[in-house]
């Protein structure tokens, strides 16, 4: 079976940005077994199925590219990705780590995913593999 | 990076992670399975809720793979419908490796019994347009009533030898069309269904 691609957004100073959302949002053992879980589970899925099954959800509000990872867990994990951008058939690019409160994205986060989205179709070298969520900080 | 087996295995070590992740797996393999089951049988959503006895969007909380709510009623009434058996038991963390490495849309899908490999064989069948058959005449189809002209003649081919089973009642003048091999080598009945080509199944 052919597992779809993961990758990481790179930030302008080249640090990874889903590692860095992670770290920073201090996220508990049983919320990174969550994300790894969902994540793995999205590379074997193919996008119809991740649709289906609420794995995804998107695209989100005026974006027609992002979609959110869904994950309920002690916070509203929604990590925002792309399909491609330069292989939409074979990869999937994280772009921005987004916790929903309230039912709600952070305002700014739709748009600044769109924006990693297209610096990675101007320049593919801002993104690199997945790096995995270490199990704890 | 993919996750690899030696990645879990690591991983596993943390009593609070691997239980975390094991709960999240199988909320996520079951709503996974049944959306799989239902595609494989092309059933909408609503044709599975008429089955268990719920609503469309009861199937649809069923499918999403953030739920987390199972009961087992429900799940040997999802068992019932898609024909298949629900398996539910305890299990070593080593088995969830393989759990995890092998998730896919393919190795989610499970036959019905009558499709079931276990049970029965599956043959090809062509569509040759060989002759022009009546069924009047024909031996091979000894309910036949009706003196009609049946074409083309459809061919069985197996691995062992079969016999046709020819039911009136059931099939369809298209379907009418199942030739064997030598009547002294068969064996086995097949299920005459209603499609011309294609595969169809032979019970052992």
């Amino acid at each position: 079976m052919v597992e779809l691609t993961l990758w990481d957004f790179l930030s302008a100073r080249g640090k990874n940005v889903i590692r860095r959302w992670v770290k920073d949002e201090r996220l508990t053992t049983r919320d990174r077994a969550a994300l790894n879980q969902k994540l793995a589970r999205l590379q074997q899925m193919d996008f119809d199925l991740a649709i289906g099954t609420k794995l995804l959800a998107g695209p989100i509000e005026k974006q027609r590219h992002i979609y959110k990872l869904v994950i309920h867990g002690n916070v509203m994990l929604r990590p925002l990705l792309s399909r491609g951008p330069i292989d939409p058939e074979a990869e999937y690019t994280l772009l921005l780590g987004a916790i929903e409160r309230g039912g709600k994205l952070p305002r700014e986060a739709p748009q600044q995913a769109e924006d990693n989205r297209l610096t990675v179709l101007d320049h593919p070298s801002r993104r690199i593999p997945h790096e995995r969520i270490p199990r704890h900080s | 990076m993919s996750e690899s087996r030696d990645i879990l295995r690591e991983e596993f070590h943390d009593e609070e992670y691997r239980h975390a992740y094991a709960e999240d797996l199988l909320n996520t393999k079951i709503a996974t399975q049944i959306r799989v089951l239902r595609e494989q049988r092309g059933w909408t959503q609503a044709d599975l809720a008429g089955k268990i006895g719920t609503k469309q969007a009861g199937v649809s909380r069923l499918e999403n793979v953030n739920y987390s709510g199972w009961k087992i009623e429900t799940l040997k009434r999802i068992a019932r419908a898609f024909d298949v058996t629900f398996n539910a038991g305890f299990e070593t963390f080593s088995k969830l490796l393989n759990e995890a490495e092998e998730f896919s849309r393919k190795s989610l899908e499970k036959s019905s019994f009558h499709d079931d490999p276990g049970f029965h064989e599956t043959v090809k069948v062509s569509a040759d347009i060989q002759a022009t058959i009546t069924r009047a005449n024909n031996p091979l189809l000894p309910k036949a009533v009706q003196p009609d002209t049946v074409h083309p003649v459809t061919r069985i081919y197996s691995t062992s030898p079969v016999r046709v089973t020819y039911d009136n009642t059931v099939t369809s003048p298209g379907s009418q069309l199942i030739l064997s091999s030598k009547p002294d080598e068969l064996v086995g009945d097949v299920l005459i269904q209603s499609q011309l080509e294609g595969d169809l199944s032979l019970q052992k």
